[in-house]
């Protein structure tokens, strides 16, 4: 990218851009005799630092030259990247868990799911308790005051606290009436749009040694028998979907973490390789290759790390799930290619402060 | 354990179960489709063989640590229940293959051959039912006819499960299905609720403190 500047000669004999890696690879500034005998002092009069640094030649740019590595310094580290992203990625998005439960009516003393209401729902991806909770203290049974309408509600706002309660005596994190928007995305208000979402309880579950095993609960309370022709669609359409979307991102961050399982000790295997190849190029004793590498190294892997973490961010917010997985494998590799160019033009631009 | 997205018995349960007999009713078949003639022929045979089943599960209990017997007897039961409870939620799902670890298949198994940890389902339903019995007698075991039940197409329909006469609406049974509750440990066993309160051990709790 950074070649064909202008006043950089690409037919010059001295010079070392792209457009003239020979054979040999640079090996005559590797073996030592550095006969730079351009001139310096024109070159520099016609070029910026950033074209001179352009057309010097990189660590990586040597090394596959001698088809020694084709892939940048520094992959452990993008392989390490991948795996804290996909990590994060599974602690940032606890398993989440839509669960209808269905308490006895205190009114018509009629509570559970039937076979076609627990098929709809389950088919939905949600779950479904198999245990009908009992009627809450003081729930309205008929009695000539209210209306049955007004004791469903009335008999489902107690039937909602006891799930709460239920969680909260057992040590847990409760919420009770929780927004959710039409995009599936928390909302602090109570103002209710087309599309809108209301949790009844929403409890966080940990898991005892595995972060990445949270859970989070969230419950749908009906205080009456459910059939699948009472289940609100809308709810059911937002509940499958807010799972289904939790799924793909968890899934992404698995899958990214297992690619940088992978990816890490193949970059250290290729790092080793690269730097056991400089320390040779140098005669078996640390000089400007070694030198060279190593900052490569160091450089790629930071780059690869953060790439990694950047792009599967980014890839998450474009698409969850798949997007997790290309955007931290792209950034890790493009991170650690990246870093690794900008560090070997850096190392040429200090060079000369070193003898070797 | 799976192979290639194939699910394999590997459990030490699997093995166990090799001999283990089965709960091998007069109808398998769904329970909506049974006649009440037929669901009561299950029934009956539910109850000359609860004792038979108890002893069965006790056997293969035992060999993994677990007494049920004082709980049955009217000991405390929470630790019994508890340790029932995890050896089901960590046991149970890997001694199926996964493809048959479903609400559907359940609702037609035979409960034997591969379908055999259904049978453990169905024993540790009836052990407790039994340890709910023992505290509060006026439970007793029953099939659902209930007209209402049936209509609506509940799952306890014509099927066995612990029942007892409400005092505030005695024209409707309280129903406990402890075979649906228990087989939730086969098909969902490391849920989030599952996961956050031992269910079994609730609605225990909720039976014997009259909280139904």
């Amino acid at each position: 990218m950074f070649n064909g500047s202008a006043g950089v000669s690409g037919t010059s004999a001295n010079s070392y851009g792209s457009a003239n890696r020979g054979a040999d690879g640079g090996r005559s500034e590797a073996d030592g005799s550095r006969s730079d005998s351009f001139d310096t002092n024109s070159l520099m009069e016609s070029e910026t630092s950033t074209q001179r640094l352009a057309r010097e030649r990189t660590t990586s740019d040597r090394l596959r030259d001698d088809g020694s590595s084709p892939l940048p310094a520094g992959l452990s580290g993008a392989g390490h990247g991948m795996v804290q992203a996909g990590y994060d990625t599974q602690v940032n998005n606890p398993m989440l868990e839509r669960q209808w439960e269905s308490t006895r009516s205190g009114w018509t003393n009629k509570g559970g799911f039937t076979d076609g209401a627990i098929d709809r729902l389950e088919g939905a991806g949600l779950t479904v308790e198999d245990a009908i909770n009992p009627t809450p203290p003081g729930s309205r049974a008929p009695n000539g005051t209210y209306s049955a309408g007004q004791s469903t509600t009335y008999n489902g706002d107690l039937a909602r606290d006891a799930i709460a309660d239920r969680y909260r005596n057992a040590g847990y994190n409760v919420e009770l009436e929780v927004h959710y928007d039409a995009s599936l995305n928390r909302v602090d208000t109570n103002a209710r749009l087309a599309g809108d979402r209301f949790i009844d309880v929403a409890v966080d579950i940990p898991h005892a040694t595995d972060p990445r095993m949270n859970a989070r609960l969230e419950i749908e309370s009906k205080a009456f028998r459910v059939n699948a022709g009472s289940i609100d669609p809308q709810q059911l359409a937002h509940d499958a979907q807010s799972v289904a979307a939790n799924r793909t991102i968890r899934t992404g961050g698995a899958v990214l973490e297992r690619v940088g399982r992978i990816a890490r000790p193949v970059g250290i295997a290729i790092d080793a390789y690269n730097m056991g190849s400089a320390f040779k190029a140098d005669g078996n004793q640390i000089g400007e290759n070694t030198a060279r590498a190593t900052t490569s190294l160091v450089a790629g892997a930071a780059g690869g790390w953060a790439g990694a973490t950047a792009g599967a961010a980014i890839g998450t917010a474009i698409f969850p799930g798949v997007g997790t997985v290309i955007g931290g494998i792209v950034g890790g590799i493009g991170g650690a290619l990246v870093a690794d160019d900008l560090a070997g033009r850096a190392f040429n631009s200090v060079k000369s402060f070193f003898s070797w | 354990m799976k192979w290639f997205g194939r699910a394999k018995n590997s459990s030490g349960l699997a093995a166990s179960l090799a001999e283990y007999p089965a709960y091998d009713v007069p109808h398998s078949s769904t329970h909506l489709t049974l006649s009440d003639a037929q669901a009561l022929e299950n029934f009956e045979y539910f109850q000359s063989h609860k004792q038979q089943r108890i002893a069965s599960l006790h056997a293969l209990l035992v060999r993994v640590g677990i007494d049920l017997k004082p709980a049955l007897n009217g000991a405390d039961y929470t630790t019994s229940v508890e340790a029932l409870y995890q050896w089901a939620q960590n046991e149970w799902a890997p001694a199926i293959n996964s493809e048959l670890a479903t609400r559907a298949v359940w609702r037609t198994t035979h409960r034997s051959a591969e379908h055999i940890i259904y049978s453990v389902v169905m024993d540790c339903a009836i052990a407790l039912g039994e340890i709910v019995i023992a505290r509060r007698p006026e439970y007793t075991w029953a099939v659902d006819l209930h007209p209402d039940n049936i209509k609506d197409q509940m799952p306890s329909a014509r099927r066995t499960v612990l029942s007892a006469i409400s005092t505030t609406h005695p024209e409707q049974p309280i129903l406990i299905d402890w075979e649906a509750i228990a087989v939730a440990m086969v098909i969902k066993p490391q849920s989030a609720a599952n996961r956050a309160i031992n269910l079994w051990l609730r609605v225990c709790d909720e039976a014997v403190n009259r909280e139904l």
